[in-house]
């Protein structure tokens, strides 16, 4: 089965994707600018231990402290933050708590996501939790939690109330997420609208937070926040798209995790419960191997992949991820952004979307 | 149900017992309120761990915490001359990170039992209990702000929680030491079990409409209530009962804890001290020989005699803080009916939270 050459949405403005505007890279470089100073003051304020762990996860220095630049994450979120304050018309500077308590949130989820999920591996390191051990990564994600509600609401700025509740109701969901996605796993009949749902509370809701508090910072009126909360919402849910192919044909060197690390678990990421329900004969054999209790063997993880793809779950996955970017893309116009951050906006949507595959 | 008066939490005559039970009533709905709002899953296992359902997710009365840090928030407030149920959402958010961190504690410390009970992690997993616990800490803060916050709780929420979280850290390392000071240990303390107290007191003071001395001196009540605690949890820990204590017969020696009686031993120059050192050293658990040689020689070497004498400071000092806030009469008695309570000696019969 051939699978379609992906298509780049056009703007609403009807034209072709923006020339002339700034690459991904350079808006992430600038936001980093921005972002990393005060993201480093407020770890700084950490209890030395805490502090340390903090700092190994987020790639400033390697287990015994000395200072490196190591990868630790692109930074995605908070960029989004800062170009949606700026979309509205506010500006960036006052947004940086709210971007910075963003990214402080998604680095606790990660911190304990590795703990749960037992991974050894993060941006192509050693997991915080494989060198300094369960205990003092549970606790670096408790300290990140605490320290995220802590910059907000120590950051004066009159949107802040409102960011510690927007903040909170995305946690809950991300919390929610992850524990529905653990419910997943003793489950032969996971739908695809339950999939869904669970994508869109562990991925999703972050996103839109991310994308809403930064317009609530730059002055947005309700209309417009809601706009840019579905911007970030659709965004992260075709990011969960991306990931989840990226989780079964993956590239290491890319990834930083093992080839099919997900197949190997038997997660039910959303291709995979795609073929599952798709009535397919290929559906019916992959539904067999994930059915076992072992993890899957290497030849067994490759002939899954194989599964998935003729039952039509990897172009869906392809396709949904495409459809869902143009309708971040149609809410990010309705949200009557101001042009150069709009055309950032839309420059990270597709660098988070089409440029990993 | 029956109906519950919005009245005072403290009144003339009535015992700790009782102040315990009234705060029970008020806050006992708003807890379960609360948790109502978290998902499916993660409620019915809040459920579980609060002991409204047992592991198959059945109602039951299992026993619950007994509420001391709810107490104190709203008590605070009536010592103020504010009302008890205004201080309700800051009683419910104490409530809950004392229980998120009850959760990841035991994680941590691979304890199988709680108030009598398996503990969530033992009964539904390492991955539950975490993410109950992250859920309980969130839930926490929402509750705050749905109580009307202008952010300044939630400030001092945090930042008693990070204290919480270096007390623990602290904890966490002394375990791999031998040469734990005092001090530290008692800033431990402070940090691991006095934060969420003092801010309690805060909260509470806040709430009922306290000046900022009220707030402070209130804040410093729970601090050295925080410490009594924690040394009357440590006396326990060795000498408690386990009937009362609902943990195993000392817990705290089997797992060589440095707890606040065993660092005065050690650090106290007695020459049982160096006995106590040898027999501290080693990596397994200690068995139940080595548990009551080892809880003979932190008395002789005098642990069990400071723990002791400082508990009694710590409460003289706490009630020295309350009498310099001025508190009304019915909100003082029942505060310090609380702090006699949480002071209380070993085999006194007072189930430990």
């Amino acid at each position: 089965m051939a699978v379609p050459a992906f298509e780049a949405p056009s703007t609403c403005a009807g034209t072709t994707p923006p020339v002339g505007g700034r690459p991904a890279a350079e808006i992430l470089t600038w936001s980093r600018g921005l972002i990393d100073p005060a993201l480093r003051a407020a770890v700084d304020g950490l209890p030395a231990s805490m502090r340390h762990v903090a700092g190994y996860h987020f790639g400033w220095w390697d287990p015994d402290g000395r200072p490196i630049d190591a990868p630790g994450g692109k930074r995605i979120r908070p960029a989004l933050a800062l170009l949606a304050a700026q979309a509205v018309g506010g500006a960036a500077g006052p947004a940086v708590p709210a971007a910075v308590a963003i990214e402080l949130v998604h680095n606790f989820s990660l911190l304990h996501d590795d703990v749960m999920d037992a991974d050894a591996v993060r941006h192509h390191r050693p997991t915080a939790w494989r060198v300094f051990g369960a205990n003092a990564a549970i606790l670096a994600g408790d300290a990140l939690q605490m320290l995220a509600l802590d910059v907000l609401a120590a950051s004066g700025h009159p949107a802040a109330t409102a960011g510690v509740r927007m903040l909170g109701a995305a946690v809950q969901e991300l919390i929610e997420g992850q524990s529905t996605d653990l419910s997943f796993e003793r489950r032969a009949d996971v739908t695809l609208a339950e999939c869904r749902a669970m994508a869109l509370a562990k991925t999703g809701a972050l996103l839109g937070c991310a994308v809403a508090m930064g317009g609530s910072f730059g002055g947005g009126d309700p209309g417009q926040i809601r706009r840019l909360r579905r911007f970030g919402t659709d965004v992260g849910l075709a990011f969960q798209h991306v990931d989840d192919l990226l989780g079964i044909w993956g590239d290491p060197a890319i990834t930083g995790k093992p080839v099919f690390s997900d197949l190997r678990s038997r997660k039910k990421s959303l291709p995979v419960v795609a073929a599952l329900t798709s009535d397919s004969a290929a559906g019916r054999e992959l539904a067999a191997l994930y059915r076992r209790d072992r993890p899957l063997s290497d030849a067994e993880c490759v002939h899954a992949a194989e599964l998935i793809d003729i039952a039509g779950g990897r172009v869906w996955s392809r396709a949904e991820a495409a459809r869902l970017l143009a309708r971040a893309l149609r809410q990010l116009c309705l949200a009557e952004p101001a042009p150069q951050p709009a055309t950032a906006l839309e420059a990270l949507a597709r660098m988070i979307v089409i440029r990993r595959q | 149900m029956a109906t519950v008066r919005t009245g005072a939490v403290a009144a003339p005559n009535r015992t700790a017992t009782d102040v315990l039970a009234q705060t029970r009533a008020l806050v006992d709905p708003a807890l379960r309120a609360a948790v109502e709002r978290l998902p499916a899953e993660l409620r019915s296992i809040a459920g579980y761990h609060f002991g409204w359902l047992d592991l198959h997710g059945r109602l039951a009365a299992a026993a619950a915490g007994k509420g001391v840090r709810p107490t104190l928030v709203l008590l605070c407030a009536e010592a103020v001359g504010g009302l008890a149920h205004r201080a309700l959402p800051a009683a419910v958010a104490v409530e809950l990170v004392h229980n998120f961190s009850l959760l990841h504690d035991d994680v941590m410390d691979r304890d199988t039992m709680r108030r009598h009970r398996p503990s969530v992690w033992s009964v539904f997993g390492t991955t539950n209990a975490i993410l109950t616990g992250d859920a309980l800490h969130s839930l926490a803060f929402d509750e705050l702000a749905r109580g009307g916050d202008d952010g300044g709780g939630a400030r001092r929420l945090s930042a008693a929680l990070l204290r919480l979280v270096r007390g623990q850290c602290a904890d966490l390392g002394f375990e791999r030491r031998t040469d734990v000071g005092l001090a530290e240990c008692l800033n431990m303390a402070r940090d691991k079990t006095g934060a969420l107290l003092a801010v309690a007191g805060a909260l509470g003071a806040r709430s009922g409409g306290g000046t900022d001395e009220h707030v402070e001196g209130l804040w410093r009540f729970g601090m050295h209530l925080g410490l009594a605690f924690q040394l009357a949890d440590d006396l326990f820990g060795i000498w408690g009962d386990p009937r009362t204590t609902g943990k195993p017969v000392g817990g705290d020696l089997r797992r060589r804890k440095k707890s606040l009686p065993v660092v005065a031993a050690l650090t106290g120059g007695h020459p049982a001290a160096h006995r106590l050192a040898a027999l501290g050293g080693g990596d397994e658990p200690l068995d139940d020989d080595g548990i009551a040689a080892a809880a003979r020689l932190v008395e002789q070497a005098g642990g069990r005699a400071w723990a002791s004498r400082r508990l009694a400071r710590e409460l003289a000092a706490a009630k020295k803080c309350l009498a310099a806030c001025a508190p009304g009469p019915a909100a003082a008695a029942g505060l310090l009916g609380l702090t006699d309570l949480v002071g209380a000696a070993p085999d006194q019969s007072v189930p430990r939270s």
